[in-house]
């Protein structure tokens, strides 16, 4: 429940950071009379490259080679100029990250006609969550008006998500972990967690922004989940899995809207 | 841009380095073995023999040797990730006879388990038995225990008359090389605590073993009480619970559980466990429904996908056995299910139909010769190699309410062939007699225990 709230408090702070910013951009050197106070609405292509990865990290696989998948991600931005240097803004973007990669695993429980086991060996790991992604962020600007960086929270409704491990050789510890009961062979079924993942998630984004042209902006995110993306009660993992993962993103802006009731910031 | 330059060379540099998951070595052996010290110190330890995955330790036998507990350094290949089971590397190696044997698991790089076996190897005393023969000795057992001094002799065609006893006559003793053996050359076993004696001394004089030789009452096949079960492997039924085929595979008591259908389980009875054989219906994936008789046996289990509408050619009778017993014995009851089906092939598929009947479980032992120029494969029918020497069997007719309660069943068995000797006996017990055929009632229960071979 304590985590529920702290993620509520980080998304409605992620409000309150407009503010903070309006008040600097008056005090701003900057002046802020050629703020055009307009949304502006934009459409955005990009891929990401990531997957969930062990928290604490020393879980992460001695061996590990991953072969990230680019799928392209689609959506639309909407940025509201605060001052000149202030932008807040949210998005939407419907996105499928998939991640394959070989590793060197090390006692990976699972479930085997209702026993818990223990897999140790070398495997093909698969991992794909289709989202529909709703950061909020603000935005800086350097003093160029066309390098920015942001950051904000994130919220992640997961609508499929997969998670599957094809043991190629090792063993098994039908015992415990670190026993060898019983060798993998190349019959053994796949190891799918998928029915143990949790449908959303919410997490930090940090990026960087280039106005290529009036238009035209390119943009390199990090974000990082703060939630598992396994339910809390799944018993497979004993570490948290958490979504970690790079993102370029190409948008244009198609038109600005202007509102009249959101003129009252032009006066200030 | 040099710093840009800098940049991606270090993250080539990083990249490159990474280990390859498919790099890693499948290879893991022990590259030595050598015994630091032992307990008791008295024992002499001569050779570490590396033979593949086998460690033998030859120690010469003496009294009080065990428990025998010994202090290695093993080390191992580079590419040996790690060390599990029975023995790390660190452990001190407690023999506690000298068959015991010690397990443990070599792990290359890549996960792959590499199986290894620390034992003991009686080394020569000089004062050793090294044969022990007598008068229609070929026809009967013997065992020499080197560790112990001991010899054992059974009788597949006698067991020891309470009476007149056991007599074996023109005895002869082959012993080590300049040793000399002090025995009668006719000894009659009042009971199964009576021995002879035989002193060997050896060549040099300073070392003396005296012999015991017991009447053993004769083989049972392990397990045969269905006290032990668990997983025992993907070799064994695919990892899923089954019976423990202790010795092992294809030489203990087995069952046809797979992915598909558990038709063995063991619950308690009477104190410990026995078995019980339930009918289900199995589905085959694209060969469609299909009645699964359970089943218990000697032998093993090796599904194949493809033969899942042929469960006979999946299930291997027999296990290795040359003695000649009387007859079969074991504790039962059978309770046939409600309605007797049939799985009926339409098309390419097995549909289950109601047939008119009442389901029967089935109890059955065969003495099989098998020719020794083919792999063993019996799958109780009519086989190229085998030869069937003797044979019996019970039907637990489900119209007979008797068999509805525990009751002891015997079943003696019937020889036809008295030129060749058994290599194989096959012992099977399932919860619908026509089960191969996929006749049976859903739901037909057969429990089994204390399996004992009269002779």
């Amino acid at each position: 429940m304590k985590k529920h709230t702290l993620y509520i408090f980080l998304f409605l702070l992620s409000g309150l950071l407009p503010s903070a910013g309006r008040a600097e951009g008056t005090a701003d050197s900057l002046s802020s009379d050629n703020v055009d106070y307009r949304f502006a609405l934009g459409v955005q292509v990009g891929t990401d490259v990531g997957g969930a990865i062990p928290v604490p990290f020393r879980h992460i696989p001695e061996t590990f080679n991953p072969y990230p998948k680019l799928d392209l991600s689609l959506g639309a931005k909407l940025t509201f100029p605060v001052t000149t240097r202030w932008d807040v803004g949210a998005e939407v973007t419907y996105k499928t990250i998939t991640m394959n990669a070989d590793a060197r695993v090390e006692n990976q429980k699972f479930q085997d006609n209702n026993t818990i086991e223990w897999f140790s060996g070398t495997a093909d790991m698969h991992m794909d969550f289709t989202m529909l992604e709703i950061p909020v962020y603000a935005k800086w600007s350097f003093r160029n008006l066309k390098d920015k960086v942001l950051l904000g929270p994130y919220f992640a409704l997961v609508m499929k998500s997969s998670f599957v491990i094809d043991p190629i050789k090792g063993y098994i510890g039908l015992t415990g972990p670190d026993e060898m009961d019983s060798v993998v062979d190349e019959n053994m079924d796949d190891m799918d967690f998928s029915p143990y993942m949790d449908s959303w998630d919410m997490g930090v984004l940090l990026g960087y922004e280039r106005k290529l042209s009036r238009r035209f902006e390119l943009g390199l995110r990090v974000s990082m989940g703060f939630k598992d993306i396994f339910h809390k009660d799944n018993q497979y993992f004993d570490y948290n899995m958490l979504h970690m993962r790079g993102t370029v993103v190409i948008s244009y802006n198609l038109f600005d809207i202007k509102s009249p009731r959101l003129l009252r910031f032009a006066k200030d | 841009m040099k710093k840009y330059s800098a940049l991606f060379l270090l993250m080539s540099l990083w990249l490159v380095s990474c280990e390859k998951v498919s790099d890693l070595s499948d290879e893991a052996s022990v590259v030595s073995f050598q015994v630091l010290s032992h307990t008791p110190e008295s024992a002499v330890v001569d050779t570490v023999y590396m033979v593949g995955e086998d460690i033998a330790i030859s120690v010469r036998p003496q009294e009080d040797l065990f428990p025998f507990t010994v202090r290695a350094a093993m080390t191992t290949s580079p590419t040996t990730h790690s060390v599990l089971g029975d023995y790390t590397g660190s452990e001190d190696l407690v023999f506690s006879t000298g068959t015991s044997e010690i397990n443990f698991h070599l792990i290359a790089e890549s996960g792959q388990p590499h199986p290894y076996t620390l034992s003991l190897y009686p080394s020569e005393t000089g004062a050793d038995i090294k044969e022990f023969t007598f008068s229609g000795s070929e026809e009967t057992t013997v065992y020499i225990d080197p560790w112990n001094a001991l010899i054992y002799v059974s009788d597949p065609d006698s067991s020891l008359d309470a009476d007149n006893g056991y007599e074996i006559k023109g005895i002869k003793v082959l012993a080590s090389d300049g040793a000399v053996a002090e025995y009668d050359d006719s000894f009659t076993f009042e009971d199964y605590e009576d021995y002879m004696e035989i002193t060997v001394s050896a060549a040099d004089g300073q070392t003396t073993r005296v012999w015991k030789v017991y009447f053993t009452e004769l083989y049972q096949i392990p397990n045969s009480d269905f006290e032990s079960w668990g997983k025992f492997g993907n070799d064994i039924n695919n990892n899923v619970m089954t019976i423990d085929p202790v010795p092992g595979k294809g030489q203990g008591w087995a069952t046809a559980n797979n992915t598909f259908v558990l038709g063995a389980e063991p619950f308690d009875y009477q104190g410990g466990k026995a078995a019980r054989l339930t009918t289900r219906i199995q589905d085959a994936i694209v060969f469609g429904d299909l009645i699964a008789a359970g089943s218990l046996y000697t032998g093993y289990f090796q599904i194949n996908v493809n033969n899942l509408a042929d469960s006979r050619s999946m299930t291997y009778f027999g296990v290795p056995y040359t003695l000649r017993p009387a007859a079969l014995e074991f504790d039962a009851r059978y309770v046939p299910g409600d309605t007797l089906k049939q799985a009926v092939k339409n098309g390419y598929r097995y549909e289950i139909q109601d047939i008119e009947g009442i389901d029967s479980g089935h109890a059955w032992i065969h003495l099989i010769h098998w020719d020794s120029s083919k792999d063993f494969a019996y799958h109780g029918r009519e086989e190229d190699g085998a030869t069937l020497l003797g044979s019996g069997e019970i039907i637990f007719d489900g119209n007979n309410s008797a068999y509805r309660n525990w009751g002891h069943y015997r079943i003696d068995i019937e020889y036809t062939n008295y030129e060749l000797l058994p290599t194989h006996v096959a012992i099977v017990f399932s919860s619908s007699q026509k089960g191969d055929e996929y006749i049976g009632a859903p739901g037909s229960v057969m429990e089994v225990d204390n399996v004992q071979l009269i002779y």
